[in-house]
C-alpha cells in the first residue's frame, strides 16, 4: 500500500523522470492496442491503478496522466493524507475534464486549494465535500463562481458553513439537484429559504441534525422546490406538523422522507401524507412518539408503494397499526418495530398472513417487544423471503422458537443475545496461558 | 464471515459503545461472572460502572479479533464504516488491552484525526479499570499525552490534564499491588508533562498517606525516592520550611546529649560547621523562620531536613508493621542519600561554599569508593547512631526468628559491607535469605 | 504480629524430579488452532512463543520435533520491508518480535535466509539522539528495547550499525542506588530489566560499569524460604525470574550467591505431572513461557545433564552461538 499520497503525486505530476522502465515502447500490448483504446481502458481504472501505470513507461505515463483519465477521482482512502498541494495538483491536471471528485473524510483540504480547484475544474457535476471539516463559505463562493454545472454537493459536516453558503450557491449554481448539509450546524431559516429560492430543480434534500431548521423554512423550501422526491429532516426537533403539510401538499412525487427524531409530529402529519403522496416509498419516523394507529391506519391505505418502514420507538403503536400495514402495503419489505412495546404476537400473525409476508418482507426488526413469544416465530414461517430478524432483549422468545425458525427458513439471520451454538472452544480454565505481565521479551 | 457465528457481536458492541457516549463520567469496566446467556443485552450499566457478562467474552472476542484483522490484512481499515470500526476497536482494547496491534489501529486513527485524544485517554483509563497493569495501555496513554503536550496548552488544561493522570496512576497502583507500570507513568507525568513540578509538593505529601497505608509495596517507596531525588530543585517553598526544621529537631533530640557531649574537632570544618549549626538549633538560638530561604545554608540544612523527614518516617513504619522487606529497602535509599551527603561534608578538600551551595542529592547513583568514618563526619555519625538504635530495638522486641530481625540484622550487614566497605564483602555468605 | 513474608510454601506432593518428556509433549503440541480464543488473545506475540516454545526444545535437544523448514519459511515471512518482524503476518513489526525472529533463525542456522542489511537498518534507525531505543515506529523508549538491539545486532555480527557509546550511556543512567536498573531514568529496579541492562552490558563489553557486589547483594536477596526468586522485594516467587535473577548472578560470576539445591527444588515444583510444562507458581496453568525458562534456569544451574547448555545473555543453547564474532562478556569472580 503506499504510504503516503502526496509523495506519489508529487512524483507522478512533477516528475520527468521515470524511475523504472518495464517496458519498452516496442512493447506488444503498445503495439497491438491504439492509444485511444489504451486511454478508454485508463479511464476506468482508479488513483491507484493510474498512478501504478503511470510508472511503466514514458508513453504509458503520458497516457495514464492524460486529464481524460481523471474524470472521476476517489480520495476517500488517503483521508487526512490528501493535503492542499494533492487538489491543486489535480486541479491543474485534469481542469475541465473533471466531473465527480469526492474528498470524503479529507479533513486537511481548506478553501485555498478549493477555491483552485472550483477555478480550474469549472465543468465539475459531483463534489463530495463530506467531512471536509475545515472548509467553509468561501469555498462555496468560489463554486458559485466559476462551477455552474454543479448538480450534486455533499457538505455534510462541514461545519463552518453558515447560510452564505447556500446563498451563494442558490446564486451560482441553480444546476443543483441534490444538496446535503447534514450537520452544519449554523444553518438557519434565511440559507434555506435563499437555496430554495434560486435552486428549483433540487430532487433530493438533506439536513440531518440541523437543529435551527423551522417550519417556515421547509415551507419555502417546498413551495419552490416540487421536484423533491428525497427529503431527510432526521433530527432537526423544531419542525411542526406544518413542515410536513407543506412538503404534502407540493411536492407528490416524494418517496424517501425521514422524519426521525422529529418529536413534535402528530398524527396530522401521517394523514396529511396519506392523502398527498403516494408515491412514497420509504419512511423513517423512528421517536415520533405521538404517532398511533390511526395516522398509520390512514397511512397505509393510500402509500400502497410503501416498502420500507422504521418505526422504532413510535410506542403508542399497538396490533392494529401492523394489521393495517398488512393489508395495506404489498410491497412492504423493511420494516423496525424496535421499542414498540405493545405490539403482541397477535399483530405479527397479522404481519405473517399479509400479502407483503409472503413475497417482499425480508428485514423485520422486532428488538426490545417484550411481549413477543416463540409464537410469533411461528407465524412468521411463510415469509419466504425473510433475511434477518432482530430478537435483541425479547426475553420470551427462546432458543427452541428460533431453532423452529431456522428449519423453516435455513437461510434467515437470527439476532438474538443468545451465544452461538457452536462455541469458540473453551477448553481449560478462563486464565490466560502466557502471561504478559511477566514476558519481558 | 463471522456475523454468521455470533450476529449479537455487533449488537453487543453498539451497546458498549452506547454505554460510553452516554456515560462521560463511565470509571470501570467489569466481566461479571454470568456463564449462561438469556436473550438479554450481557451489557450492564451501573454507578458508572460497565460490566459484561462473561459468557460473550469468547465469542465477542473473537468476533472482533477476525473482523478488525481481515480488514488490515487487506487494508481496509481505513475504507471500512469509520462507527463499525470504532466500535470493533473499543471492544477490542477493553478485551484485550495487551494486544498491542489494536492500540497500533487506534493510533493510525488518532494520527488521521477521526479518534479525538480525550476519548482516547477516557477509553485507555477504563481498560486500565479492568487490566491496571497494562503495560501497552500506560504505552498508549503517553503516546496520547506526548501528542497533546507536544503543542502548547492552556495552563488550565494542563492541570486538568495532570490531575488525571495522577488520578489514573493512583487507581492503578490501587488495584494492583507493586503495580511496576503505574508508578512509572506516574513519575514520567511529573517528568515530562509541563508544570507537573508544581504538583511536587502536593506529592510529597500525599504519597507519604499512601506509603503509610501500603507498607509491603515497594513501587510507592520508590516513588518517594523518585521526589527525594529531586528535592533540591524544590527548596525555595517556605511552608516546608518549619515541618523540616521540626524534623530535624526530632531528629537530632533524643541524640541531644550524645550531641553536647561528644568530641568533633577532628572533623572537617563543613562537617563542624554543620555541627554548630544543629547545635544552634537545639539551643533555639537561630530559627528558621527568621532566616530567609535564601539563605545558602539553609538549604543545605533543608535537604537534610527532608533526608531526617524520611528517615523518621521509615523508622515509624518499620515499628508499626514488622517484617516489611521494602520499607528496609526504602531506608538504604534514604541512607545512601545521607552517605553520600556525609561523603562530601567529610571531605576537607572541597571548598567550604561549595558544600553550602546546597549539595545536590545523587542522582547517577553510583557508590564510589570513599572512605567514610563516623568519626570524621558528624552527620554520619548522627545517622549511625539512628541505625545501632534501630537495629537494636528491633533484635530486642522480637524473636530471634523472626523475620523482622532477620531484616533487621540484614540491614546492619548492609551497610557494613555494601554501603560503606564493599571489601569486606569478600566473607560473603551463600545465601543472604 | 509481625506479617509473614510473602513468599509460598511448597506441598509435600509436588515434583521433585525433571519430566523432560513430557515437557517435550507439551511443548510441541502447543496451540495451533486459529480459531481459538488463546490464539486470537496471544497472536499479537506468536513470534516470541514461537521462541520460547522452539528454544525449550532446543534445550531439551529435541529440536527436531518441530518442522524446521515450515517454522523458518514462517518467520523468514514475517519480515516487513522495513527490515524488522512482525509477531504475525497482518501485526506490526517490533523489535521484540525482531529479536525472537533473529534467534529462531540463529538457531536454525537460517539467518541468511534474510534481508540482513534491512534488518540492521530497521535496528539502528530505532536508535535515538540520547543513545536509547525505542521498540517500533510509534516511539516508546525502554532499556528492554536496547537490550533487544544489541542482541539482534551482535546475532548478525553487525553491532557497528549503532551507536554504542551512547547506547552504553543510556542504560547506565538507568541504573540505580541498589545497583539495579529499571526501564528508564529513575524507574525501579526490577530483575527482568536487570536482566536486560546486565545482558546488553555483556554483549557491548562494558560490565565493569555494574558494580557487581551491589547489584550481586540485591539479585540473590530475590530467593525466599521456599527457594524461589521473585522479581521485586515482597513479590511473589515466579519461574520466569529463576531465570531473570539468575542468568544476571550468572553473567555477574555470582551464581553461586543463591541457595542451588532450593532453587531447583521450587522450580521443579512448578512442572504441571498432568499435561507437563512449567507454570509461574506450583498448581497453575502451565506455558511454553515459563516452560523455557524453568529448563534454561535448570540448565545454568547445571543440575539437570539431560538438559543443553544454556547462554546467559542470548537465552539460547550455547552450542547455536558458535558462528558469533564477538562472545557476550562475563565476570568471573
Amino acid at each position: 500500500m503506499l504510504q503516503s499520497f502526496n509523495c506519489l503525486i508529487t512524483l507522478f505530476f512533477f516528475s520527468l523522470q521515470l524511475r523504472r522502465v518495464f517496458m519498452e515502447e516496442e512493447a506488444l500490448i503498445n503495439k497491438k492496442l491504439p492509444k485511444e483504446l489504451l486511454l478508454r481502458i485508463f479511464s476506468w481504472l482508479d488513483v491507484v491503478s493510474l498512478c501504478r501505470c503511470a510508472q511503466v513507461s514514458k508513453s504509458w505515463n503520458i497516457l495514464a496522466l492524460d486529464g481524460s483519465n481523471w474524470q472521476r477521482i476517489d480520495l476517500f482512502d488517503f483521508q487526512r493524507d490528501v493535503e492542499g498541494p494533492v487538489i491543486e495538483n489535480i486541479s491543474r491536471r485534469c481542469g475541465g475534464f473533471l466531473r465527480k471528485l469526492s474528498l470524503k473524510g479529507c479533513q486537511s483540504i481548506a478553501d485555498g486549494s478549493m477555491k483552485l480547484f472550483a477555478q480550474l475544474c469549472n465543468n465539475v457535476e459531483d463534489l463530495n465535500l463530506d467531512g471536509c471539516k475545515k472548509i467553509s463559505d468561501s469555498t462555496c463562493q468560489a463554486l458559485s463562481k466559476h462551477c455552474p454545472k454543479l448538480q450534486r454537493l455533499d457538505l455534510r459536516s462541514c461545519i463552518e458553513i453558515t447560510d452564505l453558503s447556500l446563498k451563494v450557491l442558490a446564486d451560482g449554481c441553480p444546476a443543483l439537484t441534490h444538496i446535503n448539509i447534514a450537520w452544519c450546524e449554523n444553518v438557519t431559516q434565511n440559507g434555506i429559504e435563499a437555496l430554495a429560492r434560486g435552486c428549483r430543480k433540487l430532487r433530493s434534500f438533506m439536513c440531518m441534525g440541523c437543529a435551527r431548521v423551522n417550519d417556515s423554512a421547509i415551507t419555502v423550501l417546498a413551495e419552490h422546490c416540487p421536484n423533491l422526491e428525497v427529503v431527510n429532516l432526521s433530527g432537526c426537533v423544531n419542525i411542526t406538523d406544518e413542515s410536513v403539510l407543506r412538503l404534502a401538499e407540493n411536492c407528490h412525487g416524494l418517496h424517501y422522507l425521514c422524519l426521525s427524531g422529529c418529536t413534535m409530529l402528530s398524527d396530522a402529519s401521517l394523514i396529511v401524507l396519506a392523502q398527498q403522496c403516494h408515491l412514497l416509498s420509504t419512511l423513517e419516523v423512528a421517536g415520533c412518539s405521538q404517532f398511533t394507529d390511526a395516522g398509520f391506519q390512514a397511512l397505509a391505505r393510500s402509500c400502497r408503494l410503501l416498502e420500507k418502514m422504521d418505526l422504532e420507538e413510535c410506542i403508542l403503536i399497538t396490533d392494529t397499526t401492523l394489521m393495517h400495514l398488512g393489508m395495506g402495503c404489498p410491497r412492504l419489505e423493511k420494516l423496525s418495530l424496535s421499542h414498540c412495546e405493545l405490539i403482541t404476537d397477535e399483530g405479527i400473525r397479522h404481519l405473517g398472513m399479509s400479502p407483503c409476508a409472503a413475497e417482499n418482507l425480508t428485514v423485520l426488526e422486532l428488538d426490545n417487544c417484550p411481549l413477543i413469544t416463540d409464537a410469533s416465530l411461528d407465524n412468521l414461517v411463510s415469509c419466504h423471503n425473510l433475511q434477518r430478524i432482530d430478537l435483541y432483549d425479547c426475553q420470551l422468545i427462546t432458543h427452541t422458537g428460533i431453532r423452529r425458525l431456522r428449519s423453516n427458513l435455513p437461510n434467515i439471520l437470527v439476532h438474538a443475545y443468545f451465544a452461538p451454538a457452536t462455541p469458540p472452544p473453551a477448553v481449560g480454565s478462563t486464565r490466560q496461558r502466557v502471561c504478559r505481565c511477566c514476558a519481558i521479551l | 464471515m463471522h456475523d454468521d457465528i455470533f450476529p449479537a457481536a455487533e449488537k453487543i458492541l453498539t451497546d458498549i459503545e452506547n454505554i460510553f457516549k452516554r456515560d462521560k463520567l463511565l470509571k470501570d469496566f467489569e466481566i461479571v461472572p454470568v456463564t449462561v446467556g438469556e436473550n438479554k443485552s450481557p451489557v450492564l450499566h451501573a454507578e458508572h460502572t460497565l460490566g459484561l457478562q462473561e459468557w460473550c467474552v469468547r465469542h465477542l472476542y473473537v468476533h472482533v479479533y477476525h473482523k478488525v484483522m481481515n480488514l488490515k490484512r487487506q487494508q481496509r481499515l481505513r475504507r471500512e464504516d469509520p462507527s463499525v470500526l470504532s466500535r470493533l476497536l473499543l471492544g477490542g482494547v477493553l478485551l484485550n488491552p495487551d494486544c498491542t496491534t489494536l492500540w497500533n489501529i487506534r493510533r493510525e486513527f488518532v494520527v488521521l484525526g477521526r479518534f479525538d485524544p480525550l476519548t482516547e485517554l477516557h477509553i485507555n483509563a477504563i481498560t486500565l479499570s479492568r487490566r491496571p497493569k497494562s503495560a501497552e495501555s500506560f504505552v498508549y496513554r503517553r503516546w496520547i499525552l506526548k501528542r497533546m503536550t507536544a503543542e502548547p496548552l492552556e495552563s488550565a488544561t494542563l492541570s486538568s490534564i495532570i490531575e488525571e493522570e495522577l488520578q489514573v496512576s493512583l487507581m492503578a497502583a490501587d488495584r494492583y499491588a507493586n503495580n511496576y507500570h503505574a508508578w512509572n507513568h506516574r513519575m514520567w507525568v511529573m517528568s515530562h508533562i509541563p508544570q507537573a513540578q508544581d504538583k511536587f509538593y502536593d506529592e510529597w505529601t500525599t504519597s507519604e498517606i499512601w506509603v503509610s497505608k501500603h507498607v509491603s509495596e515497594h513501587s510507592g517507596l520508590q516513588y518517594r525516592e523518585f521526589l527525594l531525588n529531586q528535592v533540591d530543585q524544590h527548596l525555595e517553598h517556605t511552608d516546608y520550611c518549619l515541618k523540616f526544621q521540626s524534623s530535624l529537631e526530632s531528629f537530632l533530640s533524643p541524640l541531644k546529649h550524645s550531641i553536647f557531649n561528644s568530641d568533633f574537632s577532628k572533623h572537617s570544618t563543613v562537617s563542624q560547621r554543620l555541627y554548630q549549626s544543629f547545635v544552634d538549633l537545639l539551643d533555639k538560638k537561630e530559627s528558621c523562620s527568621q532566616c530567609p530561604m535564601n539563605c545558602k545554608e539553609n538549604n543545605f540544612m533543608l535537604q537534610i531536613g527532608f533526608l531526617a523527614y524520611e528517615l523518621l518516617l521509615v523508622t515509624d513504619l518499620i515499628h508499626l508493621y514488622p517484617g516489611h522487606e521494602a520499607l528496609w529497602c526504602h531506608r538504604r535509599f534514604v541512607l545512601f542519600c545521607f552517605f553520600s551527603l556525609s561523603k562530601k561534608i567529610s571531605c576537607n578538600s572541597t571548598k567550604e561554599s561549595d558544600i553550602m551551595d546546597g549539595i545536590p542529592l545523587p542522582k547517577t547513583q553510583k557508590l564510589c569508593v570513599l572512605e567514610i568514618d563516623s568519626d570524621k563526619c558528624f552527620l554520619w555519625w548522627l545517622v549511625m547512631q539512628h541505625e545501632d538504635a534501630l537495629i537494636k530495638d528491633c533484635v530486642i522486641k522480637t524473636t530471634e526468628e523472626s523475620y523482622q530481625t532477620k531484616l533487621a540484622l540484614r540491614h546492619e550487614k548492609w551497610i557494613k559491607s555494601v554501603l560503606i566497605c564493599k571489601e569486606n564483602l569478600s566473607c560473603r555468605t551463600q545465601s543472604v535469605s | 504480629m509481625a506479617k509473614p513474608m510473602r513468599d509460598i510454601v511448597l506441598a509435600k506432593d509436588l515434583p521433585s524430579t525433571l519430566l523432560l518428556e513430557k515437557h517435550i509433549e507439551f511443548l510441541s503440541s502447543y496451540g495451533t488452532d486459529k480459531n481459538d480464543y488463546e490464539f486470537c488473545m496471544t497472536e499479537y506475540m506468536r513470534m516470541s512463543g514461537m521462541y520460547w516454545v522452539m528454544t525449550a526444545l532446543n534445550l531439551a535437544g529435541c529440536q527436531d520435533r518441530l518442522p524446521a523448514e515450515e517454522v523458518i519459511s514462517t518467520v523468514v515471512k514475517c519480515q516487513e520491508e522495513s527490515g524488522g518482524f512482525v509477531a504475525s503476518p497482518g501485526h506490526d513489526a517490533h523489535i521484540l518480535y525482531t529479536l525472537s525472529a533473529v534467534q529462531i533463525l540463529v538457531m536454525y542456522d537460517a539467518i541468511d535466509q534474510i534481508n540482513i542489511e534491512s534488518l540492521v537498518s530497521y535496528v539502528s534507525g530505532l536508535q535515538r539522539e540520547d543513545g536509547s531505543f525505542v521498540g517500533d515506529k510509534w516511539g516508546e523508549v525502554d532499556t528492554r528495547f536496547s537490550f533487544c538491539a544489541v542482541a539482534c545486532l551482535s546475532l548478525v555480527n553487525r553491532m557497528d550499525a549503532i551507536n554504542v557509546e551512547k547506547a552504553v550511556d543510556f542504560v547506565m543512567s538507568c541504573m540505580n542506588f541498589d545497583g539495579g536498573f529499571g526501564s528508564c531514568p529513575g524507574a525501579e529496579s526490577h530483575a527482568g530489566q536487570i536482566y536486560c541492562c546486565v545482558g546488553f552490558l555483556s554483549i557491548t563489553g562494558e560490565l565493569h560499569r555494574v558494580d557487581a557486589d551491589l547489584l550481586g547483594w540485591w539479585l540473590c536477596e530475590r530467593q525466599l524460604p521456599s527457594g524461589g526468586l521473585n522479581g521485586r522485594p515482597e513479590k511473589l516467587p515466579d519461574v520466569c525470574y529463576s531465570w531473570w535473577v539468575l542468568s544476571s548472578l550468572s553473567i555477574l560470576g555470582r551464581l553461586h550467591w543463591v541457595h542451588k539445591g532450593q532453587l531447583v527444588k521450587f522450580i521443579l515444583a512448578c512442572q504441571d505431572t498432568e499435561t507437563g510444562g512449567f507454570s509461574d507458581r506450583p498448581g497453575d496453568m502451565p506455558d511454553p513461557f515459563h516452560t523455557l525458562f524453568g529448563l534454561a534456569a535448570l540448565s545454568l544451574l547445571g543440575e539437570s545433564p539431560s538438559i543443553k547448555p544454556v547462554d546467559p545473555t542470548f537465552c539460547m543453547p550455547v552450542h547455536c552461538l558458535d558462528k558469533l564474532k564477538s562472545k557476550p562478556q562475563r565476570l568471573y569472580t
